[in-house]
């Protein structure tokens, strides 16, 4: 059991006056068989006039602000303490042919049909031909699920290069497949398609990756930032959690924010703005250290 | 012979002669009418093929004279099996294509259904409504219906339409499904079955008031012996339906129609729903979301709203948590929902029920969920995500139909008009995603006697029914909106949701019995559709939209009134000046004036143009900016944007207008004479509205925001017609002729004949038409008249810029001296130059403090980043 104090700071500037501000933000850490969320707090600047919260259908906590006041400004920092657990799966439900893993083939498993929500194309996890075609070599049939889903997680590790800059939200899966780059959104999407493509129910999670500071050095706050990784669905053993693009298993260094279908169901900080502003810069910046 | 007894005769000859059972719906296989049809075939008894020559005429030119428009959607034009053409983002807008509204095409014949029938089909309608809205309400609460497998998962999860941040958002304010249609088709028995589900924000309601209004003008007595039932209650249950469904315990809750704006398929159904239910139209940039609430920004302050009625798809409502782009709806609103203080009508997410996969297991779900059998069948239909119904419907392709569950995946197809290489790419896709598919079969739908020119020609129709919320349960309306497919057998069973081409029908639902009262409320003139008057006085809302709107169709219709009598005045001098040559000098000089106030450059200036085929321009030429016919295409503009605010005689007068233009287009051969005549027709059109705007109008915010345009613009072109006329000295002939053809454009000749003396000149002028403040068509006048406009209207201190640019604008108009003014320097009167070119320059900038000050728009709306520069994060 690891206690991270995570500090996740967005600051956006305008380059005029922004005269209303309409924000959605998934930054409180789930509460989970594995991982427990201490302690939250959202502090924005300037100050909302409604600060609303809710939780959506899978079970992620949302807020909803609206800043009346003009601002060339915004700051949204949250702070959470979180204790992580190493999340062990049933390894017997590991060792399933992947291909009764599909929420397909389990009509009776009472977790499948809503498993099944995350085996469709979604807005940004597109399913072109050619996807399936990458994932099948990982999925001889009969394989074991756990060695398949972790060997195709290999694969993309592999073949795609990290690159930040490289891609953007319109980037479609289609391209990601071109052009083999991309930063973890999109390492995440890959995999999340390549489950999809063979009827597996694939999610795209949200959260946070403590990093250890090589040794002798101090650590540094850029080492951490917002990341994302992938669940596949395991009948009987719940979901297992994977890191395409570390390459690992998730474990006690993976805070766990919100999940689902792809990032557009789950950004830390999205919104609308009223403004005649032509230019806005973001800045990102995470915090987290393991509590004393 | 009467048109419809040949009808009558001819077809049950074929329905006799026919292989297959066919129904007709007027005539009987025994060769009779049937039920219902009695009192229209009695009165039709000397209809004879002029007759229905002229009833068609005449509906053509009522619904003219109502503007009743369609506007076709380009983007619903792919079908599922057309090719791919590459995979747009679905964050990406769909592109506006161009698209002209065009006229709504009514058959004067009524489809007629007798009353014992309807009865069975209401309870039909009724029952499905509460079904459909007892499945809603499970999809986005308990989902039950999923986890307990009686609606396969797969058909609601990749439904676009199932909307997730709606899902357990529990409908705090308890709103049901508030309006569904369905479209229902006859088998070859007779028997009526429904062909589609209408659960988004169905439309067409409007239309079939329309319809209805149309044809009881168009066949009066008939109208009156037909023992019909009447379309205002549904109205009246809508009205209270919507009332009821405010959140809170509000006294007087505010209710708004959302319409996508004046380019929407369906803006006229909308706008009319808006007027006959009395609620204000508005469009997304009209509202606001603040404190948790939803407000409508109106003039001076922020009123909330409590009913939103939507005609938005659902996916564009909130750019916040939908589609990020969207700026059809209002940001933050499903926020609103969820905290319960906004009812939205039909709710959010209503058109996953628009799914063709849930047809064949509602006769299951409806014993299930009402422990009752379902009343109105559906078309049969197999749902591919089904095993054996997919090798079905892979099997019987040529014979089904094929529709996607989901509309945005693309229109629906006939496997029989496919050609080998679309079917194999259809079979392909079917297989590749089986669920997203379902065959139905090919309905063969009832015919239906249907004008075609002189005679009655055989149609297959499909009606479209309607049933509102009331109380606990639905109420049906008495009727509908019938269409019928213009060519026969070839599009026999094909899926009529696109009325495109399509022409309506009016439905008539008639008793053997005179109706005693309308079975849903009781109405003060229950007879009276034809005259029915929306109670709408009460509802308008003066956003800056529709501010704006109403100030831009003031100065427009000034700008084209003023221009046609300059025209006018021009063409005159014209005539004098072929009998007389020392007019032509004066002529160059109007010729010239024309193109300048008109700013239609280079126009006269240019040594080639011609005086007719130039003029033929300015009236007919829409594209060009300046023309009449301009001014008149931006007028007729800003009146669809505020179509409920405005009496249905500007639209008989504006048809009248196009009419008259139309005449003219027709005759390339027209020498002047056409010409004169017709903008002499436009300019009367003009006065009219004119008069509709003072006689008419109440005077409200609106009314006061279009004075001031028609005051602001008449001063506007007043300066303009004087900087082109009379800041130079010409030979007195010349002067002479100019003068009173300025005169005259300025109609204002007669006053001044009565006030100065012969040969009285420039001086003279100027006070009469720059000063005087008591000449309406002077400059000084207009000054007066937009200060008591602005006054009038709330939100105007006496130090608001608008009226600080007035006072100094007046100031100097009332301190000119005409004497001055009127003396030239070697021929030019720079003075009086210098004077004209400041006032325009300060009445631009009056239009724009007006602007900035009552028609003020929110800035605009953006992503709080443009997620193209995200580098993504770790």
């Amino acid at each position: 059991m690891t206690t991270y104090r995570i500090e996740h700071r967005t600051t956006y500037t305008y380059d005029s006056d922004v005269t209303g501000s309409y924000g959605q933000v998934h930054l409180r850490p789930r509460d989970l068989g594995w991982q427990t969320c201490v302690a939250h707090e959202i502090t924005i600047e300037p100050e909302p006039a409604d600060l609303f919260r809710h939780v959506d259908l899978y079970g992620n906590t949302q807020s909803y602000f609206h800043i009346v006041q003009p601002h060339t400004r915004l700051i949204i920092t949250s702070t959470s303490v979180v204790s992580v657990d190493v999340n062990q799966l049933d390894s017997g439900a590991l060792d399933l042919p992947w291909e009764q893993t599909s929420p397909r083939t389990r009509p009776d498993d009472p977790e499948a049909w809503e498993a099944s929500d995350f085996t469709f194309p979604s807005r940004y996890v597109d399913i072109p031909s050619p996807i399936q075609d990458y994932a099948r070599p990982s999925f001889p049939a009969g394989r074991p699920v756990g060695e398949a889903v972790v060997e195709l997680m290999h694969r993309i590790h592999g073949d795609f290069t990290y690159k930040s800059g490289s891609t953007t939200l319109s980037t479609r899966v289609s391209d990601l497949l071109k052009k083999r780059a991309g930063v973890c959104q999109d390492f995440a999407h890959v995999m999340v398609a390549s489950l999809r493509s063979l009827g597996l129910a694939g999610r795209y999670v949200s959260g946070y990756l403590a990093t250890r500071p090589a040794p002798g050095m101090p650590r540094q706050v850029e080492d951490a930032a917002s990341h994302a990784w992938v669940g596949c669905w395991i009948p009987g053993g719940g979901w297992l959690y994977l890191d395409p693009t570390n390459d690992r298993l998730a474990d006690d260094s993976h805070a766990t924010v919100a999940w689902g279908r792809d990032y557009g169901d789950v950004p830390p900080v999205k919104g609308v703005i009223f403004t005649e502003a032509k230019k806005s810069r973001m800045e990102v910046s995470v915090d987290m250290a393991e509590a004393s | 012979m009467t048109v419809l007894r040949r009808y009558l005769a001819a077809a049950s000859e074929s329905i006799t002669a026919a292989r297959e059972p066919v129904f007709d719906e007027f005539a009987a296989a025994d060769g009779t009418a049937r039920q219902g049809w009695s009192s229209l075939l009695a009165g039709l008894d000397e209809f004879a093929d002029t007759d229905l020559l002229q009833a068609q005429h005449d509906v053509v030119r009522l619904l003219e004279d109502d503007n009743v428009t369609y506007t076709p959607n380009p983007a619903s034009a792919m079908s599922i099996a057309d090719e791919p053409n590459g995979h747009p983002h679905p964050d990406m807008p769909i592109p506006e294509g161009l698209v002209e509204p065009q006229p709504w095409r009514l058959d004067p014949l009524p489809l007629i259904i007798d009353d014992r029938e309807w009865a069975g089909l209401e309870a039909g309608l009724v029952q499905r409504a509460q079904l459909l809205d007892a499945i809603m309400a499970d999809l986005y609460g308990a989902r039950r219906l999923l986890s307990r497998h009686h609606i396969p998962a797969a058909a609601i999860f990749d439904h676009d339409e199932y909307l997730r941040p709606l899902v357990g958002s529990g409908t705090p304010t308890g709103q049901r499904l508030f309006l569904v249609a369905a479209d229902l088709g006859r088998d070859s028995s007779g028997g009526w079955k429904v062909i589609s589900d209408r659960t988004q924000a169905p439309s067409g309601a409007g239309y079939a008031m329309q319809n209805r209004r149309v044809v009881s003008r168009v066949m009066p007595e008939i109208y009156h012996q037909a023992n019909l039932h009447r379309l205002t209650p549904f109205f009246q249950a809508m009205r209270l339906a919507l009332v009821d469904a405010a959140p809170h315990a509000v006294e007087d809750p505010r209710v708004v129609v959302l319409s996508p704006g004046t380019l929407s398929e369906t803006a006229f159904d909308q706008a009319f729903v808006a007027s006959l239910l009395g609620f204000p139209l508005l469009e997304g940039s009209d509202l606001t979301v603040r404190d948790g609430r939803v407000w409508m920004r109106v003039l001076d302050k922020l009123e909330q709203v409590d009913v939103i009625l939507r005609r938005v798809d659902s996916g564009w409502m909130d750019a916040l948590e939908l589609r990020p782009d969207s700026r059809l709806g209002v940001a933050g609103l499903l926020a609103c929902v969820r905290q319960g203080t906004v009812s939205v009508l039909n709710n959010l997410g209503s058109g996953v029920l628009e799914n063709p996969a849930l047809m064949p297991l509602l006769p299951e779900v409806c014993e299930r969920m009402l422990g009752q059998s379902l009343r109105l069948p559906s078309v049969d239909t197999w749902w591919c995500g089904d095993q054996s119904a997919l090798s079905h419907v892979l099997s019987n392709l040529d014979s089904l139909v094929i529709r996607p569950i989901s509309r945005g995946h693309g229109r629906s197809v006939r496997g029989a008009a496919l050609t080998r290489r679309q079917r194999e790419l259809l079979a392909d896709k079917i297989k590749a995603a089986p669920h997203r598919f379902v065959g139905q079969e090919m309905l063969h739908l009832s015919s239906v006697p249907t004008s075609e020119e002189d005679r009655l020609v055989r149609r297959n129709v499909v009606l479209r029914s309607f049933a509102v919320r009331s109380g606990d349960s639905y109420t049906a309306m008495l009727g509908g909106l019938a269409r019928v497919t213009d060519d026969t057998s070839d599009r026999r069973g094909v899926l009529v949701s696109d009325p495109a081409g399509q022409l309506a029908k009016d439905v008539w639902v008639v008793g053997s019995e005179p109706v005693a009262a309308p079975r849903i409320v009781a109405r003060a003139r229950p007879d009276d559709e034809a005259v029915f008057v929306p109670a709408m006085s009460a509802s308008i809302a003066m956003v800056p939209r529709v501010l704006s709107d109403l100030y831009w169709f003031g100065r427009y219709a000034e700008r084209a009134e003023d221009l046609l009598r300059l025209l006018l005045a021009t063409r005159t001098v014209a005539i004098e000046a072929d009998l007389e040559v020392t007019h032509g000098r004066a002529l160059d000089v109007m010729l010239h004036a024309v193109t300048h106030v008109s700013t239609t450059y280079p126009g006269f200036l240019t040594t080639q143009a011609e005086m007719m085929p130039e003029f033929r321009s300015m009236l007919l030429d829409r594209h060009r900016t300046g023309t009449a016919a301009h001014s008149l295409g931006a007028l007729s503009m800003a009146a669809q944007g505020v179509r409920d605010q405005l009496s249905e005689d500007v639209w008989m007068v504006l048809a009248e207008i196009e009419r008259a233009l139309a005449t003219l287009a027709a005759n390339p051969h027209d020498q002047g004479i056409q010409l004169t005549d017709i903008s002499e027709r436009v300019l009367s059109g003009l006065l009219a509205l004119a008069g509709i705007a003072t006689e008419n109008m109440v005077r409200d915010a609106g009314w006061y925001m279009l004075d001031s345009g028609r005051g602001l613009e008449r001063a506007l072109q007043i300066l303009a017609l004087l900087r082109a006329t009379i800041c130079q000295e010409r030979s007195p002939e010349t002067d002479r002729t100019v003068l009173e053809a300025v005169l005259i454009a300025a109609e204002s000749i007669v006053t001044f004949r009565r006030r100065y003396r012969a040969g009285s000149g420039v001086d003279a002028l100027l006070e009469l038409l720059l000063i005087d403040p008591y000449n309406p068509r002077s400059v000084g006048f207009q000054l007066q008249r937009i200060r008591t406009d602005l006054r009038a209207l709330p939100n105007t201190s006496p130090t608001a810029r608008p009226l600080r640019l007035l006072d100094s604008l007046a100031e100097r108009v009332r301190t000119s001296d005409p004497v001055v003014l009127a003396e030239s320097v070697d021929g030019h009167r720079s003075g009086l130059q210098n004077l004209l070119l400041g006032l325009h320059n300060q009445l631009r900038a009056l239009s724009e403090a007006i602007r900035d000050h009552y028609q003020q728009q929110p800035p605009t709306q953006r992503p709080m980043f443009r997620p193209d520069a995200v580098g993504g994060t770790a």
